[in-house]
């Protein structure tokens, strides 16, 4: 019986062993959930910003422009937005108030207004 | 007894690299059958949020069908709505409403749903709910000055959705 447990019958049995176990783990390991539609709200909402001029009117510092856009979120999603002018400044930020995951998204796009060029830049996560 | 011991490990390797094969085998076509109906999901609520369909005028003809229109969008530019394209995309039938979004056998269900007031009213909605695996995606937009969601589901089933 002893007899079959050469050096090379037990490296061969670890190492099936180890492919076999690895394979099964990677099949059975549960996917990480895509980030696809979390940019895809942000490009949306960046855009409706921008053409309902909200981002304008954040630039002027009406703070109540984001609350049209908080109104229209859905409870599980958390937002950060920051707008910068064009030497990188930050005109304006405000957020969600709940807590920050590291698994975030980040939507960017650039606005002109009769003041100037700006950028705006969502990070988007679920709670 | 060596040769009785080595011939059970082989075969337990063999089949147990069998069984690995086809778990494998079945993951993988699911996978790419999800993944086919969400990239075709990101095509059709694109078409819809992002374009006025082609030709553009499609809401004001008569008769939509496929000798005269292409495709179907709701826009009037980007991720504006247009409620004249809105109103006219409900009179259409759902087979044309298939053929207009570039779909085969999969099914859509459409919903245009007010947000910012908190009451979720739904202002259009299209399409078919059957039974069957679904993915939906969420997008934004604007109507007439309000944000509104629009949420486009395809439904398949396993029976007779094929990948391409």
């Amino acid at each position: 019986m002893t007899g079959i447990f050469t050096l090379d019958a037990t490296l061969a049995l670890v190492l099936s062993m180890l492919v076999l176990g690895s394979a099964v783990y990677l099949i059975a390991a549960p996917k990480t959930q895509s980030n696809e539609h979390l940019f895809q709200s942000a490009g949306d909402l960046l855009t409706v910003a921008e053409e309902d001029h909200l981002l304008a009117r954040m630039v002027n510092g009406d703070g109540g422009a984001t609350q049209k856009l908080k109104a229209a979120m859905p409870a599980q999603t958390c937002f950060e937005l920051y707008l910068r002018n064009s030497t990188g400044g930050l005109v304006y930020s405000d957020s969600t108030s709940c807590k920050k995951t590291s698994d975030y998204v980040i939507g960017r796009r650039t606005f002109v207004t009769q003041s100037g060029f700006y950028s705006a830049e969502m990070r988007l996560w679920l709670k | 007894m060596d040769l009785t011991m080595a011939m059970v490990l082989v075969l337990f390797i063999i089949l147990s690299a069998y069984e690995v094969w086809g778990m494998t085998v079945s993951k993988l076509d699911s996978f790419m059958t999800r993944r086919t109906l969400e990239h075709k999901l990101r095509d059709v609520s694109e078409l819809l949020v992002r374009t006025g369909g082609d030709p553009t005028d499609w809401s004001a003809m008569t008769d939509v069908d496929a000798d005269n229109v292409r495709s179907i969008g709701f826009a009037a530019q980007d991720n504006v709505l247009d409620f004249q394209r809105l109103e006219k995309a409900q009179t259409i039938d759902y087979e044309s409403l298939r053929e207009f979004l570039g779909l085969g056998k999969e099914d859509v269900y459409v919903t245009v749903t007010e947000l910012e007031s908190g009451n979720r009213r739904v202002y259009y909605e299209m399409g078919r709910q059957p039974d069957g695996t679904r993915v939906t995606a969420n997008r934004y937009a604007l109507l007439n000055d309000t944000i509104v969601e629009v949420k486009v589901t395809l439904y398949y089933s396993n029976q007779t959705y094929m990948t391409t």
